[in-house]
């Protein structure tokens, strides 16, 4: 099945790259608002479109000092402002030459990229200047700079590399071809219309234009269609309302590229006013449909999500408001299938989830069925417009999105893998913290750690063995040392593993379980760490917090309701006392133990016998008296100790006895 | 008496429950150390969930007419600055 492509006249009202339309629109209105410069404590100052082209020709003449400048060099462009990045774009461009935008600034990726390039541009000056040789700050004059001849560029010409991450974590140059940018403005246009009216609209970013969706939405769409934009990215709401509420003033509505990250934490207030918001986009990962609902409120305006990869560019978009599933962009024609390439035609039906397939002008080989890594299901719903919908049910591969950054889980299991000690390792997105990552990692027993600082050291080490080579949304959060990996029966790593290993993020009442060995039914032994978090923790602020009697207890009898013996289980209502309880030292947040529990069978009934113990020794031991069925649980004996005193009445500690 | 120790305690704890810093206790915060830099490795995303807390513990809503307003995020002394000029509960 597939998805017919719209016929649409989609080039109406924007003007494409490769006919240099930043110069039509220069030549049209020089004194116009090109871009609105932003001064940390200072109102936005207006650029016009001459004075951009003035910076833009002032980096030619830089290009012409260069001696690597040859038509068809490549300039590793990275810089932080978006006026900066579009005016050494642009006269790389007009030079014939072009542009490696890598996705982060870390010295490796810098060195990498300046291995196959000409070189690698200077920051500029906050408002896009060459800095000046003589620290005159003055911006060259209008004579030095030599007129060029704005010939056309050829659509098939390269106009940049983006970087991404393989699914081995080897970094990917992916090139684009002008005809493929400016099919995709188009797309842009013909859906969200932007206009250089006299009541103006403006572009505002909260992301960076290093990659494929800042740039194509915050910096190209606005030089296409002579729109401004802020000179820098507003990472912050404060920023965000800031910039909204004084280009309203102007009488501007702004166009917001966001993404997930900000959208899902932007504040209770009211971000922005009726009216001053034309729409705003998200991209890198979906966002959670209570964060859209929230979005709209605060920013009274639609929020449209964009689903896509530096690869493919946009694929498909949604508004949440108007449900959950994503509609193909036009132009984008998809399938879902598990089958090859060859074999795409003959599939009828497709199974519920299937990987996805498209084809688009925005590809490198626009006629060629591109394999997107995720797993897609077609909605059986026929929809108004006669378009067909599909849900997202995640990547099919090893790569996951942080804060719209693409990580190789691969690649940091690999670099985790290379540290002393560490046996086997998986790294994973976790479940219910978005942008997360958690490692359970294996080690021998005797260099596991034990207490609050041997973790915290192990941890610090771990991260700055990744530091050097990933950005730090890649480091992991979370952390479980564990003997050997949870594994089921099959040999998986499965969901409900993972579940346990983080179950005490989620419920502080639990010791953070690690792993657990039975030598039958009737024995279990757990192995567990004290999270910091306990709720049970004496003494929030106290010198020496400290896990309670009653709580080992409770942990205790949780275990031992799991044993069976021939059959049997306890019954928590037939408890009747505790027996030979101790508590020998100190159960400290951060140290690691394991709890041993063995159900028996004697003359008075049901026992549970339990040891917890820790690399500083034995920290409790006792039994659990339970009562046979079919006696009494209400015995003279249950009156003295009732359940209930497990979770009211502590015992007292062996050292504060003493 | 001031109640910058309280202050400072309470700032620790917010700033470990917000972000559920596991490995860290309030003890391993050290009051002048980037909380960003080195010191506890925080992230982009962390500054947007403390922006967050803030606004929701003390009513403080960040202003970007003031100034760059996380360089009040540098350091718990920052922070705890921040909060004894701004509060509004």
């Amino acid at each position: 099945m597939s998805f017919l492509p719209h016929t649409s006249d989609a080039c109406h009202h924007t003007h494409p790259l490769s006919q240099l339309s930043w110069r039509r629109h220069a030549r049209q209105a020089p004194d116009a608002t090109a871009c609105w410069l932003a001064t940390p404590g200072q109102p936005l100052t207006a650029l016009s479109r001459a004075d951009l082209m003035a910076r833009v020709d002032a980096w030619q003449q830089w290009l012409d000092r260069q001696p690597a400048s040859q038509p068809g060099a490549r300039w590793v462009l990275f810089q932080s402002t978006t006026l900066g990045a579009c005016v050494q774009l642009l006269a790389v461009w007009e030079r014939g030459m072009l542009a490696v935008l890598p996705g982060d600034d870390r010295p490796e990726t810098l060195a990498r990229l300046r291995e196959i390039s000409a070189g690698q541009l200077p920051t500029t000056t906050v408002d896009g200047w060459p800095q000046q040789a003589d620290q005159s700050g003055n911006p060259p004059s209008k004579s030095h700079i030599v007129p060029t001849a704005h010939v056309p560029l050829a659509p098939d010409q390269l106009a940049l590399e983006l970087c991404t991450s393989g699914s081995t974590g080897e970094p990917l140059r992916i090139a684009k071809r002008f005809d493929q940018l400016d099919a995709e403005l188009a797309i842009h246009q013909q859906l969200w219309p932007l206009a250089d009216t006299a009541n103006g609209q403006v572009s505002l970013s909260q992301v960076s234009h290093q990659h494929i969706y800042g740039l194509l939405t915050a910096l190209l769409r606005p030089l296409c269609t002579g729109v401004p934009f802020l000179s820098e990215a507003c990472h912050y709401p404060e920023q965000l309302s800031a910039a909204i509420s004084q280009l309203a003033s102007q009488g501007y509505r702004c166009q917001v590229i966001s993404s997930p990250a900000q959208l899902a934490r932007l504040p209770q207030i009211t971000t922005a006013e009726a009216g001053q918001v034309l729409r705003v986009f998200s991209s890198g990962a979906p966002l959670p449909e209570a964060a859209a609902r929230h979005a709209e409120i605060s920013l009274h305006a639609p929020i449209i999500e964009i689903y896509g990869s530096t690869e493919t560019g946009g694929i498909a978009q949604r508004r949440q408001r108007d449900g959950a599933e994503w509609s193909p962009l036009p132009c984008v024609e998809l399938r879902f299938s598990d089958e090859g390439q060859e074999n795409i035609s003959s599939q009828e039906a497709p199974t519920p989830a299937s990987s996805l397939w498209l084809r688009s002008p925005f590809l490198d080989m626009p006629t060629e069925w591109w394999p997107q890594a995720d797993r897609a299901e077609v909605c059986e719903q026929k929809y108004q417009d006669g378009q067909q919908r599909f849900r997202l049910l995640g990547r099919s591969d090893r790569l996951v999105k942080l804060a719209g950054k693409r990580i190789s889980l691969s690649a940091v299991e690999r670099c985790l893998n290379e540290q002393s000690d560490v046996l086997e390792i998986r790294c994973l997105p976790m479940p219910t913290r978005e942008h997360r990552l958690g490692a359970v990692i294996v080690m021998a027993p005797d260099a596991l750690p034990h207490d609050h600082n041997t973790r915290r050291a192990l941890i610090a080490h771990l991260r700055r063995a990744l530091m050097p080579a990933f950005e730090r949304i890649a480091l992991p959060r979370y952390w479980r040392f564990v003997t050997r990996l949870p594994l089921n029966a099959q040999g998986k790593f499965t969901s409900e593993a993972i579940a346990r290993l983080f179950a005490d993020l989620d419920d502080h009442r639990l010791p953070r379980w690690l792993g657990e060995r039975s030598s039958g039914p009737e024995q279990l032994t757990l192995e567990a760490e004290v999270p910091d978090s306990l709720i049970y923790l004496e003494g929030h602020f106290a010198q020496q917090p400290l896990v309670p009697g009653v709580v080992m207890l409770k942990w205790a009898r949780d275990l031992g309701k799991r044993l069976h013996l021939d059959g049997q289980q306890v019954d928590e209502a037939r408890f009747i006392r505790l027996e030979r309880i101790k508590f020998s030292s100190l159960l400290l947040p951060g140290m690691r133990f394991t709890l041993d529990a063995t159900l028996t069978h004697d003359s008075h009934g049901l026992r549970i016998d339990f040891r917890l113990a820790s690399s500083a020794g034995l920290h409790a031991s006792g039994r659990l008296r339970y009562s046979v069925s079919g006696a009494s649980p209400l015995s003279e004996s249950s009156f003295r100790q009732s359940p209930t005193s497990l979770s009211s009445q502590p015992p007292a500690h062996s050292q504060e006895a003493s | 008496m001031s109640d910058t120790p309280t202050l400072e305690l309470e700032l620790k704890q917010l700033i470990i429950d917000t972000l559920e810093l596991e490995d860290i206790t309030a003890d391993d915060i050290v009051a002048d150390e980037p909380l960003f830099i080195d010191g506890l490795g925080l992230d982009s995303i962390d500054a947007l969930e403390l922006g967050l807390a803030l606004q929701k513990h003390y009513g403080i809503t960040l202003d970007a007419e003031a100034e760059d307003t996380r360089t009040h995020f540098a350091s718990l002394n920052a922070l705890r600055a921040l909060v004894e000029a701004r509060r509004e509960r």
